[in-house]
């Protein structure tokens, strides 16, 4: 894998600032698997415009469009592909005006995915592997002979980072490979089993050691060749030790152990995995499909569930009185049967609807003030309702008459823009700032 | 229990030497000592095995072949055990599928149970999917919500809803509730022994024991079920539902219920 330099927060900003967003359906998709094929036969590889018209007919073909449209059509999705960044545009004059396209590093990358990823093969690990392990020789060589500063980033650093790195993420890819392909074969022994039961063993069997197989391979593979790369690691890693100016290389080394580590962990985790499975599938095969064989039983059960109640039995077990904690009795004696209704004065109220008690009562009071037309001095008004409760309820008690009390009228004084004065509203020194409400 | 073929001769040397001594000492004490335990049993119950094993399968537990210490233990001392628990009208049973459970004759001593017509359902409904395909395709594992829907698939939707709401007009609080108790089904079938929570008491996600073969007893050998059911019900394994019997079940199911939410 790449080391990810930037933060999470930096990427996503990045994306979405450049509005990057990639959106292939099967024909779009086919068509860049085609300019991919066709860029491939060429030398210098370039296309015209009228070779991608050319393999935009091929797909057009195949999903049997129509034949009418097809130049604004290819237009459209050679567009489309450019917007994309999979494959980019040029117009020069060297080339009389037209324009040739060029597939893009994420061109590359998608059609390379579909295209030549799918075939798995222990030959090419081998050989990524022995690359590997001459390059990782050559750079412990290089280590162990020391020099000065650009001999250490010529010979060791620059070979770690780009080419062995280069490698050891390929292998990851082929790796990542093999794991869709095992999920495929476990797709594909579902299917034969429930095609047909008996006959599908034995080619359940087939896939399975086949798989089994290519997975053993690669981990003998790997473990050959990973003690060797490991020695050559640790070497370099030795040479720069004391040396507190290559600690760039240092981390480098660092950084490869751990991606051998994984390589290698994942081929012996991929081989338990498909073990565990291997056996699973066996037992299934064992129990299931002998118990089974024509599926009759299966059957039977099936309706035996769906008329189950016409006819309902079930089965008997034991079961002894478990002792129980004492405990067990006491929590029980909490449950609300048990301990009888509650008295009126502890049940559970809402906070909501103990306000809007105290709201309509609040209105009552307030009622009088709007229907005589008198003036209301919140202050007063606050003082004497509040009299009537204990203090710890006045704070919210105020607010709620504050609320009311705005709601039927407004200051002439608030539109004169004077302050209000500060003004106690009960006996324990909290206050109100409001004009006197006379407008209503 | 990995002991070497020759001590397990010795073993047995031994064990044939006290009861002759046993039967000796009956046959000439004055005191009453007519029934003596066969040395077998009594290493049976000494063994440190015994205590949890018994416990488990007096609470109904099916011992599977997957548990291997107990599974060998039974297999070992099988006939001794046997011979144990029909003193309390109890037969311990080996299934042809190579599981063990204790079937309580009507006369037991140890008191006994029958599963709710949900609990019925919700193993039939695990016995098929045991069976089907699909267990290959997560290794075994399938999930709450897997079962349910089959449930619904396979069987009569209205009549399960019934179940929960006797005027159940489909709402989704009663299909909730339904949801609700097979999840407790799945929970008491998960104490037999039927099933395994893959993480803890985590319910969503399980593997099946072949114990839930017990489900498919009526249809297994012939498609009579009725006569198969009769044969059940004759040999102790199994009762059949009536009216009074469902409401007395849906009683100690629910007290069942509450003990074991407090216990977990």
């Amino acid at each position: 894998m790449m080391d990810f330099s930037q933060s999470v927060p930096e990427l996503v900003s990045w994306a979405k600032k450049n509005d990057f967003s990639i959106a292939l359906p099967v024909e779009r998709l086919a068509f860049l698997l085609a300019i991919a094929v066709l860029n491939s036969e060429r030398f210098d590889g370039e296309m015209t415009e009228s070779e991608l018209i050319d393999g935009f007919r091929h797909v057009s073909h195949i999903f049997e469009q129509s034949e009418d449209t097809i130049t604004v059509r290819a237009n459209n999705a050679i567009n489309d592909l450019v917007r994309q960044r999979l494959i980019t545009r040029f117009a020069s004059e060297m080339t009389d005006g037209y324009s040739i396209y060029r597939l893009t590093p994420l061109g590359i990358g998608i059609s390379d995915y579909y295209i030549r990823q799918r075939e798995f093969s222990t030959l090419r690990l081998s050989i990524q592997l022995s690359i590997v392990a001459q390059e990782l020789k050559r750079a412990a060589d290089a280590a162990l002979e020391g020099g000065d500063d650009l001999h250490w980033h010529r010979n060791v650093f620059a070979p770690l980072k780009y080419s062995v790195a280069e490698i050891f993420d390929s292998i990851d890819i082929t790796q990542r490979v093999m794991d869709e392909q095992q999920a495929d074969v476990k797709q594909n022994i579902s299917a034969l089993l429930s095609q047909d039961w008996q006959a599908a063993i034995s080619s359940c069997e087939g896939l399975l050691t086949e798989t089994s197989q290519t997975l053993r391979e690669l981990q003998d593979t790997l473990a050959a060749a990973g003690d060797k790369l490991q020695a050559s690691l640790l070497l370099i890693q030795d040479a720069t030790l004391d040396n507190p100016e290559l600690d760039k290389i240092n981390n480098v080394v660092i950084d490869l152990q751990g991606k051998l580590d994984r390589i290698i962990g994942w081929g012996q985790k991929a081989i338990d995995l498909w073990i565990g499975y291997d056996r699973h599938v066996h037992k299934f095969i064992r129990t299931a499909i002998d118990l089974d064989k024509n599926r009759v039983f299966s059957q039977r059960l099936r309706k035996s569930i769906q008329s189950y109640f016409d006819s309902p039995w079930s089965l008997t077990f034991a079961n002894a009185e478990r002792l129980l904690d004492m405990r067990d009795e006491e929590l029980a004696l909490h449950e609300a049967e048990v301990t009888g209704e509650l008295p009126s004065e502890l049940e559970f109220e809402m906070i909501e609807e103990i306000q809007e008690h105290i709201v309509a009562h609040i209105e009552q009071n307030l009622l009088i003030f709007k229907q005589e037309n008198k003036p209301l001095d919140m202050s007063i008004a606050i003082h004497s309702y509040l009299a009537q409760f204990p203090r710890e309820q006045h704070f919210d008690i105020a607010r709620l008459f504050i609320d009311q009390a705005i709601r039927l009228g407004i200051a002439e004084s608030d539109l004169l823009g004077i302050p209000a004065e500060w003004k106690p509203i009960n006996d324990y020194g909290a206050k109100v700032q409001a004009h006197v409400i006379n407008r209503y | 229990m990995s002991s070497t073929d020759t001590k397990d001769i010795e073993m047995e040397q031994t064990a044939h030497h006290l009861d002759e001594v046993m039967g000796r000492i009956a046959a000439s004490s004055q005191a009453s000592i007519d029934k003596y335990m066969p040395v077998k049993l009594a290493q049976a119950i000494a063994n440190p095995i015994f205590p949890e094993l018994d416990s488990l399968l007096r609470s109904g537990r099916h011992i599977g072949i997957d548990e291997l210490d107990n599974h060998a233990f039974l297999m070992d001392f099988q006939f001794e055990l046997e011979q144990f628990y029909q003193r309390y009208n109890v037969e311990l049973i080996r299934a042809p599928e190579g599981f063990f459970y204790l079937r309580p004759r009507s006369t037991t001593l140890i008191p006994r149970s029958v599963l709710s017509e949900l609990d019925m359902l919700v193993g039939k409904v695990l016995c098929y999917l045991y069976l089907s395909p699909e267990r290959l395709a997560h290794e075994g594992i399938f999930t709450l919500q897997e079962l349910f829907d089959e449930l619904v698939s396979l069987a009569d939707e209205s009549k399960l809803l019934k179940l929960v709401n006797q005027r159940s007009t489909g709402s989704d609080l009663d299909r909730q509730k339904l949801f609700d108790k097979v999840k407790t089904a799945l929970n008491r079938l998960r104490r037999l022994g039927m099933i395994f929570f893959i993480v803890g008491n985590d319910s969503s996600r399980f593997r099946i024991n072949e114990s839930i073969f017990r489900f498919g007893a009526d249809v297994r050998s012939s498609d009579d079920a009725q006569e198969a059911q009769l044969r059940l019900i004759r040999d102790g394994e199994a009762i059949k539902i009536e009216s009074s019997l469902i409401l007395d079940d849906d009683n100690s199911e629910e007290q069942d219920e509450d003990v074991n939410e407090e216990i977990e």
